[in-house]
Protein backbone atom coordinates (compact mmCIF):
# COMPACT_ATOMS: atom_id res chain seq x y z
CA UNK A 1 0.00 0.00 0.00
CA UNK A 2 1.46 3.35 -1.33
CA UNK A 3 0.01 6.11 1.40
CA UNK A 4 2.30 8.57 -0.60
CA UNK A 5 0.81 8.30 -4.15
CA UNK A 6 -2.94 8.45 -2.66
CA UNK A 7 -2.06 12.03 -1.48
CA UNK A 8 -1.21 12.64 -5.27
CA UNK A 9 -4.60 14.30 -7.07
CA UNK A 10 -3.65 12.34 -10.03
CA UNK A 11 -1.34 9.72 -11.21
CA UNK A 12 0.35 10.25 -14.67
CA UNK A 13 -1.40 7.13 -16.03
CA UNK A 14 -5.13 9.02 -15.56
CA UNK A 15 -3.30 11.21 -17.79
CA UNK A 16 -2.57 9.59 -20.82
CA UNK A 17 -4.13 10.97 -24.06
CA UNK A 18 -4.17 14.37 -22.80
CA UNK A 19 -0.94 15.48 -24.75
CA UNK A 20 -3.68 15.11 -27.79
CA UNK A 21 -6.05 17.36 -26.28
CA UNK A 22 -8.08 20.01 -27.09
CA UNK A 23 -6.01 21.99 -24.29
CA UNK A 24 -2.44 20.88 -25.21
CA UNK A 25 -3.25 21.40 -28.88
CA UNK A 26 -4.22 25.18 -27.70
CA UNK A 27 -0.85 25.67 -25.74
CA UNK A 28 1.44 23.84 -27.96
CA UNK A 29 0.15 26.63 -30.97
CA UNK A 30 0.16 29.59 -28.75
CA UNK A 31 3.63 28.55 -27.39
CA UNK A 32 4.60 27.98 -30.96
CA UNK A 33 3.44 30.96 -32.74
CA UNK A 34 5.58 33.01 -29.96
CA UNK A 35 8.67 34.17 -32.05
CA UNK A 36 11.50 31.80 -30.66
CA UNK A 37 14.38 34.15 -28.65
CA UNK A 38 16.23 32.42 -26.98
CA UNK A 39 17.72 33.48 -23.82
CA UNK A 40 14.97 36.03 -24.30
CA UNK A 41 15.08 38.44 -21.04
CA UNK A 42 12.16 37.24 -18.84
CA UNK A 43 12.51 40.85 -16.87
CA UNK A 44 13.86 43.90 -18.12
CA UNK A 45 16.07 44.05 -15.24
CA UNK A 46 18.36 41.44 -16.92
CA UNK A 47 19.35 43.18 -19.83
CA UNK A 48 21.00 46.02 -18.40
CA UNK A 49 22.45 43.92 -15.63
CA UNK A 50 23.66 41.68 -18.90
CA UNK A 51 25.34 45.59 -20.03
CA UNK A 52 27.12 45.95 -16.92
CA UNK A 53 29.01 42.64 -16.99
CA UNK A 54 29.62 42.83 -20.42
CA UNK A 55 31.30 46.78 -20.01
CA UNK A 56 35.01 46.30 -19.31
CA UNK A 57 35.40 48.82 -16.89
CA UNK A 58 33.90 49.52 -13.22
CA UNK A 59 34.25 53.52 -14.02
CA UNK A 60 32.11 52.43 -17.46
CA UNK A 61 29.86 50.89 -15.45
CA UNK A 62 28.96 53.44 -13.19
CA UNK A 63 28.04 55.51 -15.88
CA UNK A 64 26.03 53.33 -17.73
CA UNK A 65 24.23 52.39 -13.94
CA UNK A 66 24.05 56.30 -14.22
CA UNK A 67 21.84 56.68 -17.68
CA UNK A 68 19.79 53.32 -17.50
CA UNK A 69 16.38 54.39 -16.35
CA UNK A 70 15.37 53.44 -12.91
CA UNK A 71 18.48 52.19 -12.19
CA UNK A 72 19.48 54.73 -9.21
CA UNK A 73 19.69 51.76 -6.72
CA UNK A 74 22.30 49.46 -8.77
CA UNK A 75 25.36 49.19 -7.36
CA UNK A 76 28.61 49.52 -9.55
CA UNK A 77 29.51 46.37 -10.23
CA UNK A 78 33.18 44.89 -11.01
CA UNK A 79 34.04 42.38 -13.16
CA UNK A 80 36.49 40.50 -11.02
CA UNK A 81 37.11 40.78 -7.11
CA UNK A 82 40.37 39.22 -5.20
CA UNK A 83 40.33 38.86 -1.59
CA UNK A 84 42.29 36.64 0.45
CA UNK A 85 39.01 34.46 0.97
CA UNK A 86 37.87 34.45 -2.68
CA UNK A 87 39.32 35.23 -6.26
CA UNK A 88 36.45 35.70 -9.31
CA UNK A 89 37.09 36.30 -12.40
CA UNK A 90 35.61 35.65 -16.14
CA UNK A 91 36.56 33.19 -18.05
CA UNK A 92 35.99 32.37 -21.66
CA UNK A 93 32.06 33.67 -20.97
CA UNK A 94 31.99 32.51 -17.27
CA UNK A 95 32.31 33.59 -14.22
CA UNK A 96 35.18 31.74 -12.00
CA UNK A 97 35.29 31.78 -8.12
CA UNK A 98 37.99 29.86 -6.61
CA UNK A 99 37.53 29.76 -2.84
CA UNK A 100 41.01 29.94 -1.02
CA UNK A 101 39.90 29.51 2.30
CA UNK A 102 37.09 26.95 2.81
CA UNK A 103 37.22 28.28 6.86
CA UNK A 104 36.21 31.90 6.46
CA UNK A 105 33.25 33.31 7.40
CA UNK A 106 30.21 32.77 4.87
CA UNK A 107 29.92 36.53 4.73
CA UNK A 108 32.70 37.06 3.13
CA UNK A 109 31.92 35.03 0.06
CA UNK A 110 28.37 36.24 -0.21
CA UNK A 111 30.47 39.72 -0.02
CA UNK A 112 33.07 38.50 -3.08
CA UNK A 113 29.62 37.79 -4.94
CA UNK A 114 28.48 40.99 -4.73
CA UNK A 115 31.16 42.86 -5.84
CA UNK A 116 30.69 41.40 -9.38
CA UNK A 117 26.96 41.55 -9.30
CA UNK A 118 26.20 37.83 -8.13
CA UNK A 119 23.88 36.67 -5.43
CA UNK A 120 25.35 33.64 -4.61
CA UNK A 121 24.83 32.48 -0.68
CA UNK A 122 27.97 29.94 -0.19
CA UNK A 123 28.79 27.54 2.49
CA UNK A 124 31.09 25.38 3.66
CA UNK A 125 30.12 22.86 6.57
CA UNK A 126 32.04 20.22 8.24
CA UNK A 127 31.64 16.75 7.48
CA UNK A 128 32.49 13.65 7.88
CA UNK A 129 35.14 12.08 5.79
CA UNK A 130 33.07 10.38 3.49
CA UNK A 131 31.26 13.43 2.16
CA UNK A 132 34.42 15.91 2.36
CA UNK A 133 34.38 17.60 -1.20
CA UNK A 134 31.30 16.51 -1.70
CA UNK A 135 28.33 19.41 -2.64
CA UNK A 136 26.03 19.16 0.18
CA UNK A 137 22.92 21.42 -1.41
CA UNK A 138 22.51 23.55 -4.12
CA UNK A 139 19.94 25.35 -5.02
CA UNK A 140 18.69 28.20 -7.76
CA UNK A 141 16.01 30.92 -7.47
CA UNK A 142 14.56 34.02 -8.73
CA UNK A 143 15.44 33.91 -13.01
CA UNK A 144 18.03 31.20 -12.32
CA UNK A 145 15.69 29.29 -14.58
CA UNK A 146 17.28 26.47 -16.91
CA UNK A 147 20.96 28.16 -15.94
CA UNK A 148 23.95 25.64 -14.76
CA UNK A 149 25.99 25.98 -12.30
CA UNK A 150 29.43 24.05 -11.78
CA UNK A 151 31.07 23.14 -8.87
CA UNK A 152 34.39 21.32 -8.50
CA UNK A 153 37.42 21.92 -6.89
CA UNK A 154 41.31 21.89 -8.52
CA UNK A 155 43.22 20.18 -8.59
CA UNK A 156 40.42 17.77 -9.62
CA UNK A 157 39.09 15.25 -6.53
CA UNK A 158 41.10 17.41 -4.00
CA UNK A 159 39.73 17.22 -0.21
CA UNK A 160 38.27 20.82 0.35
CA UNK A 161 39.88 21.91 3.82
CA UNK A 162 43.46 20.60 3.01
CA UNK A 163 46.09 23.41 2.01
CA UNK A 164 45.86 24.15 -1.44
CA UNK A 165 42.54 22.24 -2.43
CA UNK A 166 40.31 25.00 -3.86
CA UNK A 167 36.73 25.04 -4.43
CA UNK A 168 35.59 26.08 -7.89
CA UNK A 169 32.46 27.33 -8.63
CA UNK A 170 31.08 28.74 -12.20
CA UNK A 171 28.32 30.46 -13.37
CA UNK A 172 27.45 31.80 -16.78
CA UNK A 173 28.43 35.17 -17.19
CA UNK A 174 25.02 37.27 -17.41
CA UNK A 175 23.58 34.64 -14.09
CA UNK A 176 21.32 36.89 -12.37
CA UNK A 177 19.21 34.58 -9.98
CA UNK A 178 20.30 33.34 -7.11
CA UNK A 179 22.54 30.55 -5.91
CA UNK A 180 22.97 28.81 -3.23
CA UNK A 181 25.09 26.06 -2.41
CA UNK A 182 26.78 24.12 0.29
CA UNK A 183 29.75 21.86 0.66
CA UNK A 184 31.47 19.80 2.34
CA UNK A 185 34.92 20.37 4.05
CA UNK A 186 37.37 18.83 6.86
CA UNK A 187 36.01 19.41 10.29
CA UNK A 188 38.37 20.65 12.74
CA UNK A 189 38.81 18.72 15.94
CA UNK A 190 36.07 19.02 18.16
CA UNK A 191 33.75 20.31 15.31
CA UNK A 192 30.42 18.53 15.08
CA UNK A 193 29.50 17.16 11.72
CA UNK A 194 26.32 19.40 9.88
CA UNK A 195 25.75 16.16 7.91
CA UNK A 196 26.50 12.48 9.06
CA UNK A 197 27.67 10.19 6.97
CA UNK A 198 27.62 6.33 7.62
CA UNK A 199 30.12 5.32 10.07
CA UNK A 200 31.11 2.87 8.48
CA UNK A 201 31.60 3.46 4.91
CA UNK A 202 34.50 3.97 3.43
CA UNK A 203 36.89 6.88 5.13
CA UNK A 204 34.58 6.52 8.47
CA UNK A 205 36.01 5.96 11.60
CA UNK A 206 34.04 2.56 11.78
CA UNK A 207 35.08 2.10 7.78
CA UNK A 208 33.89 -1.70 6.83
CA UNK A 209 32.09 -3.13 10.44
CA UNK A 210 29.07 -4.96 10.08
CA UNK A 211 26.82 -2.67 12.24
CA UNK A 212 23.36 -4.17 11.75
CA UNK A 213 21.89 -6.17 14.60
CA UNK A 214 25.14 -6.62 16.12
CA UNK A 215 24.65 -5.84 20.10
CA UNK A 216 26.01 -2.49 21.52
CA UNK A 217 28.85 -4.37 23.78
CA UNK A 218 30.26 -5.54 20.55
CA UNK A 219 30.19 -2.06 18.42
CA UNK A 220 31.25 -0.27 21.31
CA UNK A 221 34.17 -2.49 21.87
CA UNK A 222 35.02 -2.11 18.18
CA UNK A 223 34.36 1.48 17.96
CA UNK A 224 36.50 1.36 21.40
CA UNK A 225 39.76 -0.34 19.50
CA UNK A 226 40.08 2.13 16.81
CA UNK A 227 39.78 4.86 19.56
CA UNK A 228 36.27 6.10 18.98
CA UNK A 229 33.82 6.84 20.90
CA UNK A 230 29.76 6.09 20.71
CA UNK A 231 26.99 8.06 21.55
CA UNK A 232 23.55 6.43 21.60
CA UNK A 233 20.26 7.57 19.80
CA UNK A 234 17.27 5.38 20.69
CA UNK A 235 14.91 4.43 18.12
CA UNK A 236 11.41 3.59 17.68
CA UNK A 237 10.70 1.66 15.00
CA UNK A 238 7.27 1.25 13.13
CA UNK A 239 4.60 -1.15 12.55
CA UNK A 240 6.26 -3.78 10.55
CA UNK A 241 9.98 -2.33 11.56
CA UNK A 242 9.44 -0.25 8.32
CA UNK A 243 11.20 2.77 9.43
CA UNK A 244 11.68 4.46 12.67
CA UNK A 245 11.08 7.58 14.94
CA UNK A 246 13.12 9.06 17.80
CA UNK A 247 12.98 11.57 20.57
CA UNK A 248 15.70 13.60 20.24
CA UNK A 249 15.19 15.24 23.41
CA UNK A 250 16.26 11.68 24.48
CA UNK A 251 20.11 12.37 24.18
CA UNK A 252 21.92 10.45 27.19
CA UNK A 253 19.22 7.25 27.44
CA UNK A 254 20.59 4.52 29.64
CA UNK A 255 21.61 1.84 27.31
CA UNK A 256 22.59 -1.85 28.28
CA UNK A 257 25.82 -3.99 26.22
CA UNK A 258 23.30 -6.39 25.38
CA UNK A 259 20.96 -3.94 23.32
CA UNK A 260 21.08 -3.65 19.75
CA UNK A 261 22.35 -1.32 16.81
CA UNK A 262 20.90 -1.07 13.71
CA UNK A 263 23.05 2.36 12.18
CA UNK A 264 25.62 4.15 12.95
CA UNK A 265 26.71 7.85 12.08
CA UNK A 266 29.92 10.31 12.33
CA UNK A 267 28.63 12.77 14.95
CA UNK A 268 31.97 14.28 15.24
CA UNK A 269 35.69 13.70 14.41
CA UNK A 270 36.21 10.83 17.40
CA UNK A 271 32.81 10.37 17.79
CA UNK A 272 29.96 7.83 16.10
CA UNK A 273 26.74 8.11 17.12
CA UNK A 274 24.63 4.26 17.32
CA UNK A 275 21.07 4.19 16.29
CA UNK A 276 20.04 1.33 19.10
CA UNK A 277 16.38 -0.63 20.74
CA UNK A 278 16.46 -2.35 23.70
CA UNK A 279 14.58 -5.58 21.95
CA UNK A 280 16.20 -7.76 18.78
CA UNK A 281 14.43 -6.64 15.97
CA UNK A 282 13.43 -9.30 12.86
CA UNK A 283 14.15 -6.82 10.45
CA UNK A 284 16.41 -3.22 10.10
CA UNK A 285 14.03 -0.41 10.75
CA UNK A 286 16.20 2.14 9.62
CA UNK A 287 16.96 -0.05 6.04
CA UNK A 288 14.13 -2.15 5.83
CA UNK A 289 13.97 -4.93 3.65
CA UNK A 290 17.01 -3.71 2.13
CA UNK A 291 20.88 -4.92 2.85
CA UNK A 292 22.49 -2.73 5.47
CA UNK A 293 25.60 -1.32 3.71
CA UNK A 294 28.57 -2.02 5.04
CA UNK A 295 32.27 -0.13 3.76
CA UNK B 1 15.65 25.62 -39.58
CA UNK B 2 13.14 26.52 -37.80
CA UNK B 3 11.01 24.10 -38.53
CA UNK B 4 13.52 21.85 -37.12
CA UNK B 5 13.39 23.38 -34.76
CA UNK B 6 9.28 23.48 -34.11
CA UNK B 7 9.44 19.62 -35.07
CA UNK B 8 12.37 18.55 -32.41
CA UNK B 9 9.68 20.88 -30.02
CA UNK B 10 6.32 19.03 -30.52
CA UNK B 11 8.14 15.34 -30.32
CA UNK B 12 9.45 16.80 -26.81
CA UNK B 13 6.43 18.42 -26.14
CA UNK B 14 4.06 14.99 -27.05
CA UNK B 15 6.71 13.18 -25.09
CA UNK B 16 6.33 15.08 -21.87
CA UNK B 17 3.24 16.63 -21.80
CA UNK B 18 2.01 14.15 -19.74
CA UNK B 19 4.67 14.15 -16.92
CA UNK B 20 4.63 17.80 -17.03
CA UNK B 21 1.05 18.41 -16.62
CA UNK B 22 1.10 15.66 -13.72
CA UNK B 23 3.57 17.30 -11.77
CA UNK B 24 1.70 20.86 -11.95
CA UNK B 25 -1.42 19.17 -11.07
CA UNK B 26 -0.21 16.99 -7.91
CA UNK B 27 1.51 20.50 -6.35
CA UNK B 28 -0.99 23.25 -7.40
CA UNK B 29 -4.16 24.26 -5.38
CA UNK B 30 -6.15 25.58 -8.12
CA UNK B 31 -5.98 24.62 -12.12
CA UNK B 32 -5.09 28.15 -12.99
CA UNK B 33 -2.40 27.85 -11.15
CA UNK B 34 -1.47 24.47 -12.59
CA UNK B 35 -1.86 25.81 -16.07
CA UNK B 36 0.12 28.77 -15.65
CA UNK B 37 3.22 26.64 -14.30
CA UNK B 38 2.76 23.75 -17.82
CA UNK B 39 2.35 26.89 -20.08
CA UNK B 40 5.49 28.47 -18.49
CA UNK B 41 7.70 25.25 -18.15
CA UNK B 42 7.15 24.25 -22.04
CA UNK B 43 7.12 28.26 -23.03
CA UNK B 44 10.90 28.83 -21.87
CA UNK B 45 11.30 24.99 -23.47
CA UNK B 46 10.48 26.28 -26.61
CA UNK B 47 12.49 29.44 -25.97
CA UNK B 48 15.45 27.32 -24.71
CA UNK B 49 15.01 23.94 -27.27
CA UNK B 50 18.53 23.68 -28.04
CA UNK B 51 19.29 23.45 -24.25
CA UNK B 52 16.44 20.18 -24.07
CA UNK B 53 18.75 17.64 -23.81
CA UNK B 54 17.35 14.40 -26.10
CA UNK B 55 15.54 11.28 -24.98
CA UNK B 56 14.24 10.41 -21.15
CA UNK B 57 16.72 12.99 -19.92
CA UNK B 58 13.62 15.80 -21.72
CA UNK B 59 11.45 15.02 -18.71
CA UNK B 60 14.00 15.48 -16.27
CA UNK B 61 15.05 18.49 -17.30
CA UNK B 62 11.66 19.74 -17.99
CA UNK B 63 10.94 18.75 -14.07
CA UNK B 64 13.78 20.89 -12.97
CA UNK B 65 12.34 24.07 -14.86
CA UNK B 66 8.91 23.50 -13.96
CA UNK B 67 10.16 23.11 -10.55
CA UNK B 68 11.64 26.76 -10.86
CA UNK B 69 8.61 28.16 -12.63
CA UNK B 70 6.48 26.80 -9.47
CA UNK B 71 8.92 28.59 -6.96
CA UNK B 72 8.61 31.50 -8.96
CA UNK B 73 4.71 31.07 -9.07
CA UNK B 74 4.78 30.60 -4.92
CA UNK B 75 6.50 34.15 -4.70
CA UNK B 76 3.83 35.54 -6.57
CA UNK B 77 5.59 35.59 -9.64
CA UNK B 78 3.07 34.30 -11.78
CA UNK B 79 3.05 34.59 -15.58
CA UNK B 80 -0.07 34.40 -17.46
CA UNK B 81 0.83 33.92 -20.75
CA UNK B 82 -0.52 31.01 -23.42
CA UNK B 83 -3.66 30.53 -21.56
CA UNK B 84 -6.76 29.24 -23.15
CA UNK B 85 -10.41 28.19 -22.48
CA UNK B 86 -9.34 24.97 -23.96
CA UNK B 87 -6.56 24.36 -21.46
CA UNK B 88 -7.98 26.04 -18.86
CA UNK B 89 -11.39 23.64 -19.19
CA UNK B 90 -9.01 20.55 -19.69
CA UNK B 91 -7.47 21.67 -16.30
CA UNK B 92 -10.56 21.81 -14.43
CA UNK B 93 -12.23 19.20 -15.00
CA UNK B 94 -9.06 17.43 -13.36
CA UNK B 95 -9.96 19.59 -10.18
CA UNK B 96 -13.56 18.36 -10.51
CA UNK B 97 -12.91 14.87 -8.39
CA UNK B 98 -11.08 15.16 -5.08
CA UNK B 99 -7.84 12.28 -4.40
CA UNK B 100 -8.99 9.58 -2.21
CA UNK B 101 -9.57 10.30 1.09
CA UNK B 102 -9.92 8.69 4.74
CA UNK B 103 -9.27 9.62 8.39
CA UNK B 104 -5.69 8.14 7.89
CA UNK B 105 -4.95 9.40 4.99
CA UNK B 106 -5.83 12.80 6.08
CA UNK B 107 -3.42 12.26 9.08
CA UNK B 108 -0.72 11.46 6.16
CA UNK B 109 -1.22 14.40 4.56
CA UNK B 110 -1.21 16.82 7.07
CA UNK B 111 2.12 15.41 8.43
CA UNK B 112 3.30 15.58 4.79
CA UNK B 113 2.29 19.41 4.45
CA UNK B 114 4.25 20.11 7.43
CA UNK B 115 7.39 19.15 6.11
CA UNK B 116 9.81 21.74 4.55
CA UNK B 117 9.44 22.67 1.17
CA UNK B 118 12.88 20.69 -0.05
CA UNK B 119 11.59 17.66 2.08
CA UNK B 120 8.35 17.45 0.59
CA UNK B 121 9.51 17.96 -2.63
CA UNK B 122 11.95 15.36 -2.56
CA UNK B 123 9.88 12.72 -0.95
CA UNK B 124 7.22 13.35 -3.76
CA UNK B 125 9.80 13.48 -6.56
CA UNK B 126 9.76 9.92 -5.80
CA UNK B 127 6.59 8.60 -4.58
CA UNK B 128 4.92 10.79 -7.13
CA UNK B 129 7.38 11.22 -10.31
CA UNK B 130 8.51 7.44 -9.58
CA UNK B 131 12.35 9.12 -10.11
CA UNK B 132 15.37 7.16 -8.73
CA UNK B 133 18.50 9.23 -6.90
CA UNK B 134 20.16 9.47 -10.38
CA UNK B 135 17.23 10.45 -11.54
CA UNK B 136 16.66 13.01 -9.02
CA UNK B 137 19.94 14.56 -9.03
CA UNK B 138 20.12 15.33 -12.37
CA UNK B 139 16.50 17.18 -11.77
CA UNK B 140 18.31 19.10 -8.84
CA UNK B 141 21.21 19.39 -10.40
CA UNK B 142 23.25 17.94 -7.80
CA UNK B 143 25.14 14.50 -6.93
CA UNK B 144 23.62 11.87 -6.25
CA UNK B 145 25.34 11.24 -2.84
CA UNK B 146 23.53 14.53 -1.52
CA UNK B 147 20.31 13.17 -2.86
CA UNK B 148 20.80 9.81 -0.85
CA UNK B 149 21.53 12.26 2.29
CA UNK B 150 18.82 14.76 1.61
CA UNK B 151 16.29 11.81 1.15
CA UNK B 152 17.50 10.07 3.90
CA UNK B 153 16.91 12.82 6.55
CA UNK B 154 13.67 13.71 4.78
CA UNK B 155 12.27 9.95 5.23
CA UNK B 156 13.87 10.35 8.78
CA UNK B 157 11.66 14.09 9.56
CA UNK B 158 9.04 12.40 7.91
CA UNK B 159 8.83 9.10 9.93
CA UNK B 160 9.11 11.77 12.88
CA UNK B 161 6.00 13.74 11.85
CA UNK B 162 3.88 10.70 11.50
CA UNK B 163 5.05 9.15 14.70
CA UNK B 164 4.42 12.59 16.64
CA UNK B 165 0.73 12.60 14.75
CA UNK B 166 0.40 9.30 15.97
CA UNK B 167 0.83 7.41 12.21
CA UNK B 168 2.58 4.45 11.06
CA UNK B 169 3.08 4.15 7.95
CA UNK B 170 5.39 1.79 5.42
CA UNK B 171 8.64 3.86 5.23
CA UNK B 172 9.37 2.24 1.91
CA UNK B 173 7.33 3.66 -0.03
CA UNK B 174 9.45 6.57 -0.11
CA UNK B 175 12.45 4.03 -1.08
CA UNK B 176 14.31 4.98 -4.20
CA UNK B 177 17.23 3.09 -5.79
Amino acid sequence: MNELKHLARVHDEDLAGRASGAGARALLAAITAEEPTPERAPVPRRRTRRLLLSAAATAVLAAAALIGPGLVTTPAVATSYASTELDIVQEGGEWVARIKDPYADHEKYTEGFEAVGLTVQLQIVPVSPSQVGELIQMGMGGSAIGQRMYTGTEPEGCETGRPGCVLVIKLPVGFNGQAWVKFGRQARPGEAYQNAGRANAKGEMLEGVKISGRTVGEVVAEARRRGVEAIFQVIMPNENYDGFSVNPRETSPQVGNDWFVWDAESARPGVVRLLVTKEHLPKNPVYGDGEPPVG
Amino acid sequence: MDDDRTSRFEAVYQQTYEHILGYALRRCDSPEDAADVVAETFAIAWRRVDAVPPGGEARLWLYGVARNVLANHRRGQARHRHRSVELDTDLADLYAHSPETSVELGAIARAFEQLPEDDKELISLVAWEGLDRAEIATVLGCSRNAVRIRLHRARKRFSKALATAGVTVNRLVMEST
